[in-house]
This record gives structure tokens, sequence and C-alpha cells, in this order.
């Protein structure tokens, strides 16, 4: 398996904007309100490996179309031979997207100790530089991906057992009609469909 | 907007009032003293344009039976929706603050901000200007986070003037969190104005999270030629 960054979303970029001075990352510890980010899911702390500027585009993209509104995207990038080396277990967890040749990429940090969530954030806080992608990037690269057939208009809207939930395709459904209200995302493919 | 012609005679007043009060519901909690501004605002004013306001009154004509019945017919529209908007915000505002704020919650929370202004506009603004952001209060941060970012959508010219000049108001504020929300929020007013305060700020900015949303803004910017005209001009 090749090493790469794990891209790593900051949900509120904000609030770790607020936490960045905090005395407790001095004490080795870590302020609540990034923490709860950081954990979000017991499962596993979600990342998507990336090795090309445009893996990144296409999985910030991507991850940006499965939400009811696009806003900017903040992430950091993690080195994934620094978290193997500090002893992060990683478990290649394939998801479903609208776009299929990144699905693989996704990778949950799993069996996550208290101590070990602690010491993510720190390397987030401290050590990953964290990136902004703009909204209106984000909207111009997907009508780039939609008009090269990268991204599948079809799967935000696909039900029954190996689709999407009904509110899935619901929330895509409000999102794809706003953009279009207001004239901000091209969904025509390049052949004029 | 305020002229004669609009004053709202008594009953429909009462029943505004009454509308607006309905909207609050039971879960009401006060925010602050009052939803009138305590300290001096870019939006001491509000204005809210016909076509920004959901509610049309009827056309009655003013009664003038007595001095109290006169002076309540007239109330101008402008204070009318100005109440609808308080009750409105001040409903969206006290639910979310009284339920667990997760990521999902406090992205609601930013869309129904946003078609609450796409509502009634400027005084919508003005709501969430007195409720949310001038005060400093750190419960209430998150719900501040999301308020200044709610801002940052096109709307009606007018509407956008009072949007981006409370915008740039709070771009140098002493909260890490709000320049981060400010400035993510500017990126929806491209001009050369806006460049000019996104680059100044991100000269002498620090913390190393608002510095990306600074740079995601200006990159954008430039890359779509605004603000290269005018320094070609110079």
């Amino acid at each position: 398996m090749a090493l790469a960054y794990l891209l790593r979303k900051l949900s509120n970029i904000d609030e770790w904007a607020d936490a960045a001075d905090s005395d407790l990352w001095a004490a080795g510890d870590c302020p609540p309100a990034v923490l709860k980010q950081v954990f979000d899911n017991r499962d596993g702390v979600s990342t998507w490996r990336v090795t090309t500027e445009e893996e990144i585009e296409r999985v910030v993209a991507a991850q940006a179309l499965m939400r009811s509104s696009i806003g900017d995207f903040a992430y950091c990038l993690i080195d994934e031979e620094k978290l193997a080396a500090e002893g992060f277990a990683r478990k290649d967890t394939p998801q479903r997207t609208v776009d299929r040749q990144i699905n693989d990429k996704h990778v949950d940090l799993v069996n996550l100790a208290g101590k070990k969530v602690i010491r993510l954030a720190q390397l987030i806080n401290s050590e990953c530089d964290p990136l902004v992608m703009s909204r209106m990037e984000i909207l111009e690269a997907a009508a780039r991906f939609f008009t090269e057939g990268q991204f599948d208009r079809a799967f935000l809207f696909t039900g029954g057992n190996k689709g999407r939930s009904d509110e899935e395709i619901e929330k895509a459904k409000d999102l794809l009609v706003n953009l279009w209200k207001k004239q901000e995302l091209n969904l025509t493919l390049r052949d004029g469909r | 907007m305020t002229s004669a012609s609009t004053a709202i005679p008594k009953q429909v007043y009462r029943a505004a009032t009454t509308l607006a009060f309905a909207f609050v519901g039971a879960n009401f909690i006060p925010l602050s003293q009052s939803t009138a501004p305590s300290a001096p605002s870019l939006l001491e004013k509000p204005r809210v344009t016909t076509a920004s306001t959901a509610l049309e009154l009827p056309a009655f004509q003013a009664t003038k039976a007595s001095t109290a019945e006169t002076q309540l017919s007239e109330w101008p529209e402008d204070q009318f929706q100005a109440i609808l908007a308080s009750a409105e915000g001040l409903e969206i505002i006290s639910t979310t603050r009284n339920e667990l704020q997760t990521e999902e919650a406090l992205d609601t929370f930013e869309r129904r901000l946003s078609e609450f202004i796409d509502r009634h506009g400027a005084a919508a603004i003005h709501v969430i200007d007195a409720e949310l952001i001038r005060p400093t209060k750190g419960t209430l941060q998150p719900l501040t986070f999301r308020a200044l970012r709610a801002l940052g959508a096109h709307r009606t010219p007018i509407v956008d003037s009072v949007a981006e000049a409370l915008l740039m108001s709070q771009l140098s504020g002493a909260s890490a969190g709000r320049r981060s929300a400010t400035a993510s929020a500017l990126g929806a007013f491209p001009s050369p104005a806006v460049l000019t305060a996104l680059e100044e700020r991100l000269a002498v900015e620090t913390n190393r999270f608002v510095i990306p949303t600074l740079k995601a803004q200006i990159r954008f910017f430039k890359a779509h030629g605004i603000g290269i005209s005018s320094t070609k001009a110079v």
C-alpha cells in the first residue's frame, strides 16, 4: 500500500481558529470544541488518501456535494507515514460518492483511545498546514468534473438497497435546485446532455 | 416605505403583534433586554425593501378615533416588518441555542438564518447583528460564527451592501473564529475594496487557521480579475 497524505476535513475551522491559542495545547491536552470535531464518529476518524492535487480537488468537491449546502471546505493533509510511525491504526473503508474513482480512497483511523484522539488533534493543530478551498473554487471544480463526466449525476438521485437514502436524495435535490436557481453550478455534460 | 399610505391601523398592528409573538412560541428565551440595539451600530435604522418582505399588508385607511389610535396607526411599515423579523429571528436563535449543537444542527441553523435573511432582508441582518454579532458571550460563539457565514450570499444589492458593511466591520475583530467566518463570508462579495481589506488583514494575521481562509478568497478574486484593472489604472 502506497503511503501518502490523508486528507481530513476540519468541520468547523472557525472553532479551530478560536482554539489555536488555548493553554490546553501546551498542557498536552485539547480544547473540547475541537476534540469533538476530531472524534465525530465512533467507527473511526474519516480521512481520504490523496497523492495529487487533482485528487484533493475531487475529494473536496465530492464531499461538498454530499451536503445540503456548499460553503468553504477546510481541511488538512496528514502525513500517513508519520501516523504509521506513531502507531495510528488505519483501515481502508470504501465509501459511495458522486466520483466512483475516489470511492476506494477512503480510510478510517480506527481503534482510537482517548490519548490517541488528543494526539491527533495536536498533530492537526501544530504540525499540519490547514488549507481551504473556497466555495466558489468548489463550484468551479464540481462544474468541471460534471462536464468531464468524472462526477456521476445519477448517483445523487439513485435510491434502493445499493443507493442513497430518501433523506440524502432530498438533500441532493435541494442543493442542486438552489445552485441551479442562482446559476452557480453547470451540470451539463460535454456532449450537451 | 414610511408614508401615510402604508400606516397601519391599530387592529392590524395588534393582529400582527399577536402573530409575531406566536412565532416565538413556548421556547422563547430573551437573549437580551431588548431586541433594539444597545450600542451604536451600522444598522440602527433597518430598511426593508418591498421585494424582500414576506408579508404584504392590506391597504387599510387609518382611523383617527383617538390620539392613541392615531399613534398606533402611524407605525411605519419598516417598523412593522422589523417586529416580525425580530420575532422570527429570536425563535430561530433560541431554538438552536437550547439544543445540542452538533455540526448538523449548526448547518441547519446557518441555512435557516440564510433563508431568514432572504425573507426579511436588512431587517433580518439587524436582528442577527443585535442578537449574535454584537454580543460577545462565549456560549454564543458557535452560533455567531454561523451567523457571520450566513451573511455571505448574494441577495439584493441593498441587502448585499448592508451585509458586506457588517462583515467588513468584523474582519479585524479580536476573535480569531469571527475573523475566519468573516473572511469566508466576504468571499461572496468580490470587489477591489473587499480584496484590499482581505489583503490588509492577511498582512497582519497570525492565526494559522484564519490565514488559509483569507488566502482562499484572495486567490479566487485574483483568478477572476478582481482588483487587477484598478491596479493597472494606478
